[in-house]
């Protein structure tokens, strides 16, 4: 892969992505950024949306933590006719919500230009926030040595890390480090309005194949954890009695809902009058299983897997959320894969490809024709 | 006001009287709250039991019923029609169907009886439910679009075309007639493929009424029966089209030689596929590529057949009569037919073929046909146990879907068969119907056919469309259709690409989607296609189909 090479002052990622969007602004190819911002409590991240210099050179780009997924952020763009152009720094899999959902009609793409980075992955929220201070120092040396063991259990798992040839996100640039010399950094265009911008700013094209086997090893080593941690995770979901019991903890919050790009809809079936019964159903129920049990927690995953499974991108935001520690995130993300892969797939990976069950095939699913 | 259920029984003749115990049933239901009667009767669809469905419906003054019977699918409407004319909306009565999921197949009684008082609960239960739907009447659209001008195309245009009915007839190619102009002569006048295209042009030519678009294809296809909105791409310029009923015409294509293994070599000199003999014949002029007279032909039936699978039925004739034409135009050729079975199976084909063979013909069962080219053509059959030279050789490739099959399959939203033709309605019953209302397919589009089947077809599907779309008649659209709930709708739009029928369209203003009451035809797509359960389709809606579940899982 080809792409520009920037200069980083000691190894100082987000000081040079900064100066690259500002030197963006200056030449016209921005005109305003959507960033990361530590809050003034110094103690968590949250979107900005900026003209101001002065905010951009104190934002971080590349934060320890993913407070708000990203994309859920972006659904406040919906409406309206932009006629800016709005620079967007996320990780790959804020990305590819924000790909999800644009394709769902809830984020208008028009005048966004899409940064994604090579992700480390981020920091369980949880630990961050016992101690913020020592949690930006344990990140800032992830950046450098992509150390995977303090970064939350679904980042270890993640191998949409950065960009490959075998394409498996969107974005219009994407900003990579693994194989890059000390100090530097580089941007490549992953997209057509990508390579217009590089164009536009007249900087020079470098062969980046030094990246080829780092990026290869960590995709390889991310698939690998993902083969053992799914040895132990597979038999726990396998019959509604698994299911049941690792589920039984749910206290029925639904904030993985909550936190859940994906889960767009205004009234969600799961808390609509759908779901309540009358008395009389609720005592026969009791009367013919001998109980009845409150709030079924298994009927709310299991459906909420059905609605939005094939666009899952395990970004963990629902297991990072999720206070009983319950592995929901991994569960979903295994769903989710097979349930993509039935269907040939990759949510977030194209602008172009349609969701699948909006499109008609005439090949498809024949072994279920009667 | 108070409810006034009525709970019906069908012993449908000995069929359920006699696998269900209908006065236990009876038994079990005469005290559910707002049940009014529980009758039975031997046969409700017939007349004595329409009648007495409908007196006791009156009688008994009720505002639902239940009928325990056959199958929704065989006598839904029968009963519709009484609850109308007993004065009551046809939506307010729901069936169990004790026969086909109880009756027929649970041996033991008791096991039955017991299933078939859970169904009509449940069916009780959903109807307490039904909500009235009141009718509605559109104008249908006489027109007809017609995709493909070969034989059946024009046949079916030149049926459907008149003064109130306009046909808008749409080929690929730069001209009408298709394969059959191709033919020098057609089985059984022998008259020249080119003149019988030209005597339909002619006519076509006269009548105001039929459109012709050449170079065109249809490129979008919205709507149902009566209401079809199409998008016509002729050259670089796109126009709409509003039809009522589509006609399907086109065609076939021969199998590709270069897929086909084991016949040896086929890309040889003086080797040609039927087409390209007809094609040669009707240049006059039958010699090999050195120009020589040939002395020999070899004609090898079923190309392709064990590949594709089928018999493609009318190769044996159109082999039998390339004899004939070498028989005229070369008289002393000797000419070997390799077959492997025969298929005559038409009133004329036998005779046809008893007469070429008594000329002198040489029909030769064979397996295992292989060509090889050394030292001049040579036809191995049976395991190469035989040989036989040749100068020439025809081949008869089995006949295979037109290219944009596919394609015209995903855009009119009708299925295909596995070896990729239109599959009709019903192989007996409903040959030229498709699974999609007013939508027809006829000739070699549905799978080989001879020239006479293909124009049985074309005035098959037209006399369809002439009965069912006249002129000034109003259809009934569908009343059960979805509706969306503006409250929980947020514009993500996938129920517009899963609407078979192009009945949904977006407002932008409100950013929700809307369901065009006319073209929707309630399948039920966009709903299971609704996360946040924002449309409902009526007679179907949630709270129908959970209380009907619910007391099935009692």
């Amino acid at each position: 892969m080809d792409g520009v090479i920037l200069k980083a002052q000691n190894n100082d990622f987000n000081k040079g992505i900064k100066s690259f969007l500002l030197s963006g602004l200056k030449n016209g190819v921005f005109d305003s950024f959507i960033l990361s911002m530590q809050v003034p409590a110094k103690d968590s991240y949250a979107w900005i949306l900026t003209y101001d210099e002065g905010l951009v050179k104190s934002s971080t780009p590349i934060s320890p933590i993913m407070t708000v997924q990203g994309a859920r952020a972006l659904k406040s763009l919906r409406t309206g006719t932009p006629t800016q152009k709005i620079a967007v720094v996320m990780r790959p899999c804020e990305m590819r919500a924000v790909i999800e959902l644009s394709k769902l009609n809830q984020i208008n793409l028009n005048d966004l230009i899409l940064i994604s980075y090579d992700c480390p992955g981020t920091l369980p929220i949880k630990n961050y926030l016992e101690d913020p201070e020592k949690g930006e120092e344990v990140f800032n040396k992830i950046l450098l040595d992509w150390d995977d063991k303090n970064i939350r259990e679904t980042c270890k798992l993640c191998d949409k890390v950065s960009v490959q040839e075998e394409k498996t996100f969107q974005s219009d640039l994407h900003i990579t480090t693994l194989g890059i010399e000390q100090n530097n950094f580089a941007i490549i265009s992953n997209s057509e309005k990508g390579i217009e911008i590089l164009n536009e700013l007249k900087l020079e094209i470098k062969n980046l194949s030094s990246r080829d086997e780092p990026v290869k090893k960590i995709i390889e080593t991310r698939r690998k954890n993902r083969e053992n941690s799914r040895k132990e995770l597979i038999p726990q979901l396998i019959g509604l009695d698994a299911l049941s019991e690792f589920f039984s903890k749910c206290i029925n919050c639904k904030v993985c809902r909550s936190v859940c790009p994906i889960c767009y809809c205004r009234q969600c079936y799961f808390s609509s009058e759908k779901v309540k019964y009358s008395m009389e159903d609720y005592l026969l129920q009791a009367s013919t299983r001998g109980n009845m049990k409150f709030l079924p927690s298994l009927l709310f995953q299991v459906g909420r897997m059905t609605h939005m499974s094939l666009s899952c991108v395990n970004c963990g935001a629902c297991e990072d959320a999720c206070p009983m520690d319950i592995k929901v995130g991994q569960a979903f993300s295994y769903v989710g894969d097979n349930v993509q892969k039935l269907f040939d797939y990759l949510p977030g990976r194209s602008f172009e490809e349609p969701l699948p069950l909006s499109v008609y095939r005439e090949e498809e699913f024949k072994e279920i024709e009667n | 006001m108070k409810e006034r259920i009525g709970i019906f029984l069908c012993e449908c003749g000995p069929n359920i009287a006699e696998k269900i115990d209908l006065d236990k049933v009876k038994e079990a239901l005469e005290h559910l709250p707002n049940v009014v009667i529980v009758a039975r009767h031997k046969l409700f669809c017939s007349l004595q039991g329409k009648e007495f469905l409908k007196e006791s419906i009156k009688e008994n003054n009720l505002t639902r019923f239940v009928i325990a019977a056959c199958s929704p699918k065989q006598h839904e409407l029968t009963f519709m029609i009484v609850a109308e004319d007993a004065g009551m909306n046809p939506h307010l009565f729901q069936m169990a169907n004790i026969r086909e999921q109880c009756a027929w197949i649970i041996e033991d009684k008791d096991e039955a009886t017991k299933k078939a008082i859970l169904y009509i609960k449940a069916a009780y239960k959903r109807v307490i439910y039904h909500e009235s739907l009141d009718k509605k009447e559109i104008v249908a659209n006489p027109d007809v679009l017609v995709i493909g001008g070969g034989i059946a195309g024009i046949e079916a245009s030149l049926a459907l075309a008149g003064p109130d009915r306009k046909v808008y007839l749409i080929e690929k190619t730069e001209s009408l007639g298709g394969k059959i102009k191709e033919f020098d002569e057609v089985f059984i006048s022998f008259k020249n493929g080119q003149s019988i295209i030209d005597e339909r042009l002619e006519r076509i030519e006269k009548e105001d009424n039929i459109e012709t678009r050449l170079q065109a294809e249809v490129i979008d296809v919205k709507g149902f029966l009566g209401n079809f909105i199409v998008i016509v791409k002729t050259g670089d310029s796109e126009e709409k089209i509003q039809v009522g009923a589509i006609i399907v015409a086109i065609g076939f294509e021969l199998i590709n030689l270069s897929q086909l293994k084991g016949y040896g070599s086929l890309d040889c000199d003086d080797i040609y596929t039927g087409l390209e003999f007809e094609k040669m014949k009707k240049e006059g002029k039958i010699t090999t590529k050195s120009g020589s007279v040939p002395k020999s032909v070899g004609i090898i039936h079923c190309i392709g057949r064990n590949e594709v699978g089928y018999c493609s039925g009318v190769c044996c004739l159109s082999s039998i009569k390339f004899s004939k034409y070498i028989q005229d135009k070369l008289p002393g050729t000797n000419i070997f037919e390799f077959y492997r079975d025969l298929t005559l199976p038409d009133k004329a084909y036998q005779k046809f073929y008893e007469n070429i063979e008594n000329k002198g013909v040489n029909f030769i069962q064979a397996d295992d046909i292989k060509i090889a080219n050394e030292k001049g053509l040579k036809i191995k059959y049976n395991k190469n146990k035989s040989t036989q030279p040749v100068d020439m050789i025809i081949l008869s490739p089995a006949y295979v879907p037109a290219k944009d099959s596919n394609s015209l399959a995903e855009m009119l939203r009708i299925p295909r068969d596995d070896s990729g033709f239109f599959t009709e309605e019903h192989p007996k019953l409903a040959p030229v119907n498709t699974s999609a209302e007013g939508i027809f397919i006829i000739g070699c589009a549905q799978g080989p056919k001879s020239i006479k089947d293909s124009i049985s077809q074309a005035h098959a599907a037209a006399g369809k469309i002439l009965a069912s779309i006249i002129p000034g008649k109003k259809l009934e659209p569908e009343v059960r259709i979805s509706y969306i709930n503006e409250a929980f709708c947020i514009g993500c739009q996938k129920c517009l690409n899963t609407c078979n029928y192009g009945a949904i369209y977006f407002d932008n203003l409100k950013f929700i989607s809307i369901v065009n009451e006319v073209l929707c035809h309630g399948c039920g797509n966009c709903i299971a296609s609704c996360n946040s359960s924002a449309i409902q389709l009526k007679h179907f809606k949630d709270i129908q189909m959970h209380q009907e579940i619910i007391e099935i899982l009692r």
